[in-house]
């Protein structure tokens, strides 16, 4: 009895560890894979679906990056990532991910169509999930084959999909009543429709947070030796609070009961269109679409970090998504008539090559901005470390040359869609580095982290940028 | 000198490695494409056949195949090149029960860089509507995506496109009126978009008639 107590106990802890440490959504200080975490998982098995691509992609990528090496020294180069440099192999391995995201995308379409058709927004974006370059880097500097590697990639992508479920079993609850579309909920419980938009995924994941961190703490799957936020601050947990931030905090809980309660904007309010303006406020890319939360919350965490950044992230979409324009015209497009009558009638070039396209063209970018920069301010340079190739796989300047190039008619129309998504971040994160400064930072707080509490008031932002939108009309 | 042959050497290696990536990759994607896309595109082709067979209120068995729907498609809607469209017809003992064709556009739902493709069916009169069903579109799933849902779809039979159609948050007063259609809760975006693209695409349409008939 003693014995099948104590494993038990040995199997809980396990499972705790397995599920809870390194957690890229529910624990970890510097998260990975937001965006999919808020964006498909107010449906369940919208979230199935986009694990198994996660799992999937991650597993063909990797196979790709060790097929590829081994090719590669066949061909007489030694050691043919290590001599790329990190740039050059972060390029790569995009182009290997959004190899693996086209063909995942186009297997989900035909096999499981319904389901792709409801998430195909977000299949292409698996691309800059970071969880998946977290681990086709490490896969390829181990040297290991594909089946030793096994380990790491499934603790990953199963940690994330338990992340993914747990959020969506919150959220289809609390917003639809269902599970699998099975009506769970009695009729008379009052369906939560901010848990069905996106901006609920901010509240779904700060709640799982918080229940999931203390837990984590208590078991000792995450040590005290972790930056974890204050875990040794005095009793008095809240004496930092301010009458005029539990003001601020209570306007923006107030707006949040609004948006719950159905408070309702009539879209009355004629703004005229303008591209920049409309990337830049009512259509913008973080606050409206999520995308682009990973860097947000890791590159808040200092003003410096956060407008040198947004400065940066600024020159990559305005320079990338116009010459994605010009590539998806007068490339893709047109590259079709070429290959009239060698392929079939249904191959189009654009639909199956943008990704690998805007992706060279963005890390091409970054290479170039690395260089100006390592030139002109090398100060700024070595402050930016490690996050400026990182720009990559920063999934705002993707998804700007995703969203955007192919609705803009124009160069112009493109150049300055990509100004404003690039200002919309660096807005977003310089907002968020400053109320971090004077508020979240001063809050002490025994278990919770500081990024729970930032992901938190980015629901508030996001909820407030909403209602603003309704208010904006048609645009 | 020699550090700049050294970097010559090394832009040429990684020239040579992503070409190789390329020479790769592209043949794959393509050999994916041509396997995997008729597949998709039979998906589309029969989604397209029940959704117009839906629209004339034609019946298909609960056990029908895809041939059978293919040969029920055949046998009761034709299809005539008309008004710069494809434009599906019933015809019953030789009256005419209404057209639908399908209309593609970008820039209207929420996310406004994915195509829109929704299959419209009207009365013979081109301004009441029968019903529409969106077939494609790349909306928020559970929000805008909700387009697809029967209630929103029903609601438009006998809904009338000329002046226009608005929608409204309020789904009782759009019982008396049949200018109005009830909007997705929490998706206002898209229902502001559905109606923006039924209004263009009636101008679009009106447009064109009108052009014909002075020809």
């Amino acid at each position: 009895m003693k014995d099948l107590f104590l494993l038990i106990r040995w199997h809980n802890a396990k499972f705790w560890n397995f599920f809870l440490r390194d957690n890229t959504i529910f624990t970890s200080e510097a998260g990975l894979g937001f965006c999919s975490a808020l964006a498909v998982t107010n449906k369940l098995d919208n979230s199935i679906v986009m694990c198994v691509g996660v799992l999937l992609v991650t597993i063909i990528s990797c196979a790709a990056v060790w097929i590829l090496k081994s090719f590669l020294k066949l061909c007489g180069f030694e050691k043919p990532m290590e001599s790329l440099g990190d740039h050059h192999r972060i390029t790569v391995y995009m182009i290997v991910i959004a190899a693996s995201v086209t063909a995942f995308s186009l297997f989900a379409q035909a096999y499981v169509p319904h389901i792709a058709l409801d998430i195909k927004a977000y299949i292409g974006l698996i691309i800059t999930n970071c969880i998946v370059l977290g681990l086709v880097d490490p896969f390829d500097k181990s040297n290991q084959n594909l089946w030793s590697y096994r380990g790491p990639i499934l603790k990953k992508s199963i940690g994330y999909a338990f992340a993914l479920i747990s959020i969506s079993i919150l959220r289809e609850l609390l917003g639809f009543g269902t599970l699998l579309n099975f009506p769970i909920m009695p009729e008379w419980w009052p369906l939560a429709t901010i848990m069905v938009t996106p901006v609920g995924g901010f509240f779904a994941v700060a709640v799982w947070r918080m229940s999931v961190r203390p837990i984590a703490l208590n078991r000792g799957v995450l040590c005290c030796g972790t930056p974890v936020s204050s875990v040794t601050e005095p009793e008095n947990a809240f004496d930092s609070i301010t009458i005029k931030r539990a003001a601020l905090l209570g306007s923006g809980i107030l707006i949040i009961i609004g948006a719950l309660t159905g408070l309702e904007f009539s879209g009355t309010i004629d703004i005229p269109y303008h591209i920049a303006f409309s990337t830049l406020f009512l259509n913008g890319i973080v606050l409206s679409n999520l995308l682009g939360i990973c860097p947000l919350v890791n590159q808040s965490r200092g003003l410096s970090s956060a407008w040198k950044m947004g400065v940066a992230v600024v020159f990559v979409t305005a320079c990338a998504t116009p010459l994605n324009w010009l590539l998806y015209k007068y490339v893709l497009i047109k590259a079709n008539a070429l290959v009239v009558g060698f392929v079939p009638p249904f191959f189009r070039f654009e639909t199956l090559f943008d990704l690998m396209v805007f992706i060279v063209t963005v890390a091409i970018f970054v290479q170039v901005l690395e260089k100006i920069i390592a030139k002109i301010a090398p100060e700024v340079k070595n402050s930016m470390g490690i996050f400026l190739p990182l720009i990559t796989v920063n999934c705002v300047v993707l998804g700007s040359s995703l969203f955007r190039v192919p609705v803009s008619s124009n160069l112009l129309e493109a150049l300055m869609a990509g100004l404003g998504d690039g200002l919309h971040w660096a807005m977003v994160c310089v907002l968020l580095a400053i109320v971090r400064n004077q508020a979240i930072n001063r809050v002490k707080i025994r278990i919770w982290d500081k990024d729970t509490l930032v992901i938190l008031m980015l629901g508030i932002i996001a909820s407030i940028w909403t209602i603003f939108t309704q208010i904006g009309g048609e645009l | 000198m020699k550090n700049t042959n050294k970097k010559v050497k090394e832009s040429i290696k990684s020239m040579a490695v992503f070409s190789i990536i390329l020479l790769i990759f592209i043949p794959m994607l393509t050999v994916v494409s041509i396997v995997v896309t008729p597949k998709i595109m039979e998906y589309f082709e029969i989604k397209e056949k029940k959704a117009v067979l839906e629209i004339f209120d034609i019946s298909i068995p609960p056990q029908a195949n895809i041939e059978d729907i293919r040969q029920i498609f055949e046998k009761s809607i034709v299809i005539e090149e008309k008004w710069k469209k494809r434009v599906f017809e019933y015809y019953n003992d030789k009256n005419l029960q209404g057209y639908a064709f399908v209309e593609t556009r970008i820039g209207y739902g929420f996310n406004k860089s994915a195509p829109i493709s929704i299959l419209v069916g009207f009365e013979p009169d081109l301004v009441t509507l029968k019903k529409i069903i969106p077939l494609d579109y790349g909306e928020t799933p559970g929000l805008g995506g909700r387009i697809s849902e029967k209630w929103f779809q029903n609601q438009f039979k006998g809904k009338k496109l000329r002046p226009q159609i608005k929608w409204t948050s309020n789904p009782e007063k759009t019982k008396n009126n049949p200018h109005e259609f009830a909007a997705i809760t929490g998706a206002t975006t898209t229902t502001k978009g559905i109606a923006k693209f039924l209004n263009d695409m009636m101008k679009d349409l009106w447009k064109i008639i009108d052009g014909e008939k002075i020809l």
